[in-house]
C-alpha cells in the first residue's frame, strides 16, 4: 500500500479506536444502541443490555468509516487493500460455484460494511466479474457503484420495483451473479414467516424464487469489522436449489428461504451487533408459543410430522430419526 | 377480444385469482399480485403475443391496463418492423 494510503489508514484506524472507546458516552438521542436495545426490551433470546448497546453504536461508526475509507482509494490501494486488510473465512466452499457456469445469487443481511463484503466476495470469484444489485438508486448507488467500478467490478445497478424484478430475473438467466439482501422489511407485500432468532420473522420470498427459477446458487457473504481497518469476510456454505426441486413451488420457497436464514441467524449470533435491523426486528417478527413441559411429548409429535412431511430434513440432520422414533 | 380482456384471463388463469378481484382492481397490489407473479404473468404474455418485454418497458406499470398498454406498444412496433423487413 502506498504512503499516503498507509497514513490515511492509520489515521481512520485511531478514530475507529477512539470511537469504540467512547461510544458508551454518546448522548441518548444520538445512540442507535440504546434505541435498539428500548425495542428489544422485553423479547426473549434476543441481546440487550448497556454493553450491546454500547457495542452496536460502535459497530455503526465502524462501518461508515470502513465505508468512508475504502471510498477513498484509488484502484490499485483498494485491490492492495483487498489482499492485505481483507481476510476470508470458508470461501474455499464456494470456489467451485465461483468457477462454476450457473448463475449465483450472493445473499446478505443488512450486515456490517455490506458493500465492502460483496466487493471482497467479488474479488475472489475467478473470471467472472459482472454482478447486479438492487441499490438505492437515488441516495446510496452512485458511491457503491464507483467503489465496484474501482474494485475492477462491472456493476449493474437495477432498478426497483417490476422492472428490477424482471432486470434480475434476465440477468440470472445470462448466467450472471446477483446481489441480494432478503432481510429487507420496508416494502414487502407478499412475504412468508420463518424462524429466527426464537421468533417468526417476515421475510420476502424473492432470493429463493430466483433461485429456483433459474437454477441459481445462494452463496450467503457476510463482512464484519475488524481491527485497525480491516474486513473479516466470511462466505457461507453455497444451498443448492436444486435440493428442493421436485418439491411444490411454495414449499421449496420455504425451506430454501428457511436454510439461508438459519446461515445468516449462525453468522449473527456470533457478532449480532453488527446486523441493521434490532430496531425494526419486533415489529416484523412475531413470538411463538413458549415451550411446553419435559414430559409433555407433543413437540417431539410435531418434530416428527415435519419428518415424515419433509424428508430432506432427516437428510441434513440424521440425529432427527433417533428423537422421533 | 382486446388486449386488457386477455390479460385479465390469463392472470385469472395463471395465478388463479377470481375475475370479479381483477376487475376491481385498479393495481397490482389490489389485486393480490406481487412483482414475482408479475413476472410469471410477463412470461406468459411473452409466449402469448411473441414480444419480448424489456425491464426498461415496465417503468411505470402499476396495473394490469398499464401492462397492456405496454403489449399494445410492442406489438405495433412489432408488427410495423416486420412489415418494413417485408417491404
Amino acid at each position: 500500500m502506498g504512503v499516503a494510503a498507509t497514513v490515511i489508514a492509520k489515521a481512520y484506524g485511531a478514530v475507529d479506536m477512539a470511537v469504540a472507546a467512547a461510544t458508551p458516552f454518546a448522548q441518548k438521542r444520538f445512540h442507535q444502541g440504546w434505541r435498539a436495545c428500548q425495542a428489544l426490551s422485553g423479547m426473549r433470546d434476543t441481546p440487550s443490555g448497556p454493553y450491546f448497546a454500547r457495542a452496536l453504536l460502535a459497530s455503526r461508526w465502524r462501518c461508515a468509516l470502513l465505508l468512508r475509507y475504502a471510498l477513498r482509494l484509488t484502484r490499485p490501494q483498494l485491490r492492495t487493500f483487498l489482499e492485505d486488510r481483507v481476510t476470508y473465512e470458508g470461501a474455499a466452499y464456494a470456489q467451485h460455484v465461483f468457477n462454476g457456469t450457473r448463475p449465483v445469487i450472493l445473499a446478505a443481511p443488512h450486515y456490517g460494511p455490506a458493500p465492502i463484503g460483496f466487493v471482497a466476495a467479488a474479488h475472489r470469484m475467478s473470471g467472472r466479474r459482472t454482478l447486479n444489485l438492487f441499490y438505492d438508486t437515488q441516495h446510496l448507488a452512485p458511491q457503491i457503484a464507483l467503489l465496484f467500478e474501482r474494485g475492477g467490478i462491472d456493476a449493474t445497478t437495477l432498478l426497483d420495483g417490476l422492472p428490477g424484478v424482471l432486470a434480475a430475473s434476465r440477468a440470472l438467466s445470462r448466467n450472471e451473479f446477483l446481489v441480494m439482501m432478503p432481510d429487507a422489511f420496508d416494502d414487502i407485500t407478499q412475504t412468508l414467516a420463518l424462524p429466527f432468532y426464537g421468533r417468526m420473522l417476515r421475510v420476502a420470498p424473492g432470493t429463493a424464487f430466483f433461485a429456483l427459477r433459474t437454477s441459481a446458487w445462494i452463496v450467503p457473504v457476510m463482512a464484519t469489522p475488524a481491527r485497525q481497518l480491516g474486513v473479516h469476510v466470511t462466505i457461507g456454505r453455497p444451498i443448492d436449489p436444486l435440493r428442493f426441486a421436485g418439491l411444490e413451488e411454495p414449499q421449496a420457497i420455504f425451506l430454501l428461504s428457511r436454510a439461508l436464514f438459519t446461515t445468516f441467524e449462525r453468522e449473527i449470533r456470533r457478532a449480532p451487533e453488527h446486523w441493521y435491523n434490532w430496531e425494526t426486528f419486533p415489529r416484523v417478527s412475531t413470538c411463538v408459543a413458549p415451550p411446553g413441559r419435559l414430559d409433555d411429548d407433543a413437540p417431539l409429535r410435531l418434530l416428527r410430522d415435519k419428518c415424515e412431511a419433509s424428508p430432506y430434513l432427516l437428510q441434513d440432520v440424521p440425529e432427527l430419526e433417533i428423537l422421533v422414533r | 377480444m382486446d388486449t386488457f380482456t386477455t390479460i385479465q384471463r390469463l392472470a385469472a388463469e395463471r395465478l388463479d385469482i377470481p375475475m370479479d378481484t381483477l376487475l376491481r382492481a385498479r393495481t397490482f397490489g389490489e389485486a393480490g399480485i406481487d412483482s414475482l407473479a408479475t413476472l410469471d404473468l410477463i412470461t406468459a404474455l411473452e409466449g402469448r403475443f411473441g414480444i419480448a418485454i424489456a425491464p426498461e418497458d415496465l417503468d411505470g406499470v402499476h396495473s394490469l391496463s398499464d401492462l397492456a398498454a405496454v403489449v399494445d406498444r410492442l406489438v405495433t412496433r412489432a408488427s410495423h418492423a416486420c412489415e418494413e423487413a417485408l417491404a
